[in-house]
């Protein structure tokens, strides 16, 4: 998890919005970084920044709703809010089923935004803490020898070393082994931070 | 949007035109009757002195002739005349005397033999010559031996008389005469006589009294001897016949011109009747076509009302929306601003109250204005889209009829390629055709103003994607200018003197309240073109 500070991401190509909800966020002492348009959001935006996107539905040639489009296609999972001139139900409905975390008809209640806007941030937070840590778990895993794995699955699924041993016919021993070798791999404390792990990794034979 | 009335033409007057056809109908029909009857009737004339002539020609020779042969036979006889005048008892010579008529006239009926002053020398049929033979006799001396004969009755039956003188020329003896039946004139008649006519013999001295007929004389006739006063007003035509009392008349059978006027006259009413019927079903067949056509043209100015007021919701719709989202954005950004201010003051060590309440409701009052807007919004709106089953294919073909007219008069080549057998797409007919005829007027202004190419306007609709049907328009124009082609959608963008600026902007309006979507391309060369897409699901 890097420390790096929440920017809130700003496109509108109103210049008169911009400028404002800059000045907002900045009383409030949230960093903000702001785009006339999604071409140029794209052109500048790295995904390893954490933070939010606050974006306009309506802007010409790419829409709010088609800039939402392209980060999905690109596997992007950044919370977005919708900021709408006129907004109507179809386009709303249509927002939120691309995961929008709320869609604001303008002019809006600034409180709201920024609870928003907070909500957010730590929603973002949260998936990049659970991305990392899956990250993470991965690379661990990812040492082990085929065989190691199939031990360290009995083993997070509360199998005693000699139930192991029997269903692999393995001798305790080896099992033993098998088991510090893991530990040390991983470097799971216990058996408890080796369960942690093995879900975090998402393993699908947990599931 | 097309909403001129068209002209109200005067409905013809089919029930006035049929009055005046039929009438002349039977005016012809009448006409035709009278001249058929008419030549009927000179037909029938004609034959009458045809027959009465030919007839009465015959009966002439025929009578003629029999008093000349009677003068030559008296001489050659004149011997056993004088003999028999001699002497009135000689059987013998009485015997040869009838033998040689017998051979002579074989189908004589009496004979009779007088002497200068008319008596009788042997009284013939049995003393039968009775007072009317006398006074023939007396009357053919007197007039110095010419005769005009009759028909007469005695005992044994009616008869006629043809008399010659005897002895010597210049100083008769006597008067030589036979007596012959009328059936002799009967079979002249009957042969001659026309159908549908009768031949009649009538006394010329005694008015209509019938002589005898084609049946035969006076015994045999089944009826009165005298014709009637109306019967002596239908005759056809009449003739003396020289050296006789008779006049030949043809009289027509009295039901022969009055049947040949019925069965004209039925034959003409039949054709009139037919007519009639035939102009009454066509009436009623042009009656029922003009109504129809009448509830055609109903329904058109019902669907162009109903466009043109779709189309007055739609601009006033877009007005709002487009100065909503004008409005909006400056309304947003001051009472952010107000807001920044505010936390900004909220820093500050020694806060100006004053302006943070100026602040304050300056940012109150910008979202004051912004819900009058909304509401605005909501009360102008277009509300949620009626949705049924549409065929997107009628929709614009109806949409073309709009604009045939003017597509042949600014000569446009029309290419439609629409796709068979497309599913229902679901939304507001009257909305989707109102957006179609938008995209075509764009199309045929286009080409207007390019005058240096063939101008074709193709329409396509094909099924684009599971659900998902694609309509496009694409005019052979000048084409979208890359760096435009953005802002042609945005409210009150035209490149028209005269234009609002709306029509784009409501049709994206449209398409997206249908959940589609609506976009130019501006890859196609030789011109423009725009497709949109409507759902064909259910929702």
């Amino acid at each position: 998890m890097t420390a790096t500070e929440a920017t809130v991401f700003l496109v509108d190509d109103d210049d008169a919005v911009r400028d404002a909800l800059e000045l907002l966020l900045d009383s409030v002492g949230i960093s903000t970084a702001s785009y006339p348009s999604a071409a140029a959001f794209l052109d500048h935006y790295d995904p390893g920044r954490p933070g939010c996107l606050v974006l306009d539905i309506r802007m010409p040639a790419m829409s709010g709703m088609e800039l939402q489009a392209a980060l999905a296609g690109e596997s992007v999972n950044i919370p977005i809010i919708f900021l709408s001139g006129h907004g109507n139900v179809p386009m709303s409905a249509k927002a939120f089923r691309g995961g929008a975390v709320d869609f604001l008809e303008k002019p809006f209640d600034e409180n709201v935004l920024l609870e928003r806007i907070h909500e957010a941030i730590r929603l973002d937070r949260a998936n990049r803490e659970a991305t990392a840590r899956r990250t993470d778990a991965c690379t661990r895993l990812a040492t082990l020898t085929r065989r190691e794995h199939e031990v360290m699955l009995l083993i997070v699924t509360g199998h005693a070393n000699k139930e192991i041993a029997t269903k692999l016919d393995l001798s305790h021993r080896t099992i033993e082994t098998h088991r510090g070798r893991i530990m040390e791999k991983t470097a799971a404390q216990s058996l408890t931070e080796l369960i942690e792990i093995a879900l975090a990794s998402g393993s699908h034979e947990l599931k | 949007m097309p909403n001129s009335q068209p002209d109200t033409l005067p409905s013809p007057h089919y029930g006035s035109y049929a009055l005046i056809t039929l009438l002349m109908v039977a005016a012809m029909l009448a006409w035709q009757t009278w001249i058929t009857n008419q030549n009927f009737r000179g037909y029938h004339q004609q034959l009458a002195v045809t027959s009465v002539t030919g007839a009465a020609d015959e009966l002439e020779l025929l009578i003629t002739e029999l008093q000349r042969s009677m003068r030559l036979f008296a001489e050659e006889q004149r011997a056993l005349l004088e003999e028999i005048a001699s002497n009135a008892d000689s059987d013998a010579a009485w015997t040869l005397l009838e033998n040689a008529v017998s051979r002579h006239y074989p189908e004589y009926f009496g004979l009779t033999l007088t002497n200068i002053a008319g008596d009788v020398f042997r009284p013939d049929f049995d003393n039968a010559v009775n007072e009317l033979c006398q006074q023939d006799i007396h009357s053919f001396i007197d007039e110095g031996y010419s005769h005009a004969g009759y028909i007469h009755p005695n005992p044994l039956g009616y008869h006629f008389d043809v008399m010659a003188p005897w002895g010597d020329a210049g100083r008769p003896q006597g008067v030589f005469f036979l007596s012959f039946p009328p059936e002799i004139l009967a079979r002249t008649l009957q042969r001659i006589q026309a159908p549908g006519h009768a031949l009649l013999l009538l006394r010329a001295d005694k008015a209509g009294l019938i002589e005898a007929t084609a049946l035969g004389t006076r015994t045999e006739l089944q009826r009165g001897f005298t014709l009637s006063s109306d019967e002596q007003q239908r005759i056809l035509h009449g003739r003396a016949i020289a050296n006789s009392r008779w006049d030949l008349v043809d009289l027509p059978d009295a039901q022969l011109f009055r049947n040949e006027l019925a069965r004209n006259a039925g034959y003409a009413l039949i054709v009139f009747c037919a007519f009639a019927a035939v102009g009454l079903l066509m009436l009623q067949q042009l009656r029922r076509k003009e109504k129809r056509r009448l509830q055609a043209e109903e329904q058109v100015l019902r669907h162009q009302a109903d466009l043109a007021h779709v189309d007055r919701l739609n601009i006033m719709g877009e007005m709002a929306s487009g100065l909503a989202h004008e409005l909006n954005q400056p309304l947003s950004a001051i009472s952010t601003y107000c807001q920044a201010g505010l936390r900004i003051i909220e820093t500050l060590e020694d806060k100006p109250d004053k302006l943070a309440h100026a602040l304050e409701h300056a940012s109150i009052q910008s979202q004051r204005a912004g819900q009058i807007i909304r509401r605005m919004r909501r009360f102008t709106g277009k509300g949620v889209v009626r949705r049924k089953p549409i065929d997107i294919n009628q929709v614009i073909t109806n949409a073309l009829g709009f604009i045939e007219s003017e597509l042949k008069r600014k000569d446009i080549k029309l290419d439609l390629d629409l796709a068979a057998d497309l599913p229902a797409a679901f939304g507001d007919e009257i909305q989707i055709e109102q957006v179609i005829l938008n995209l075509l007027h764009n199309a045929i202004e286009a080409m207007f103003s390019a005058s240096d190419r063939p101008r074709m306007l193709r329409i396509s609709s094909k099924h684009s994607a599971a659900d998902t049907l694609q309509v496009s328009v694409h005019d052979s124009g000048p084409g979208l200018d890359a760096a435009t082609v953005d802002s042609i959608f945005d409210t009150f963008y035209t490149t028209r003197k005269n234009g609002m600026g709306l029509g784009l902007a409501i049709s994206r309006s449209i398409i997206e309240a249908h959940g589609g979507k609506l976009w130019a391309d501006t890859t196609t060369p030789g011109g423009a073109t725009f497709h949109f897409t409507v759902s064909t699901a259910e929702a």
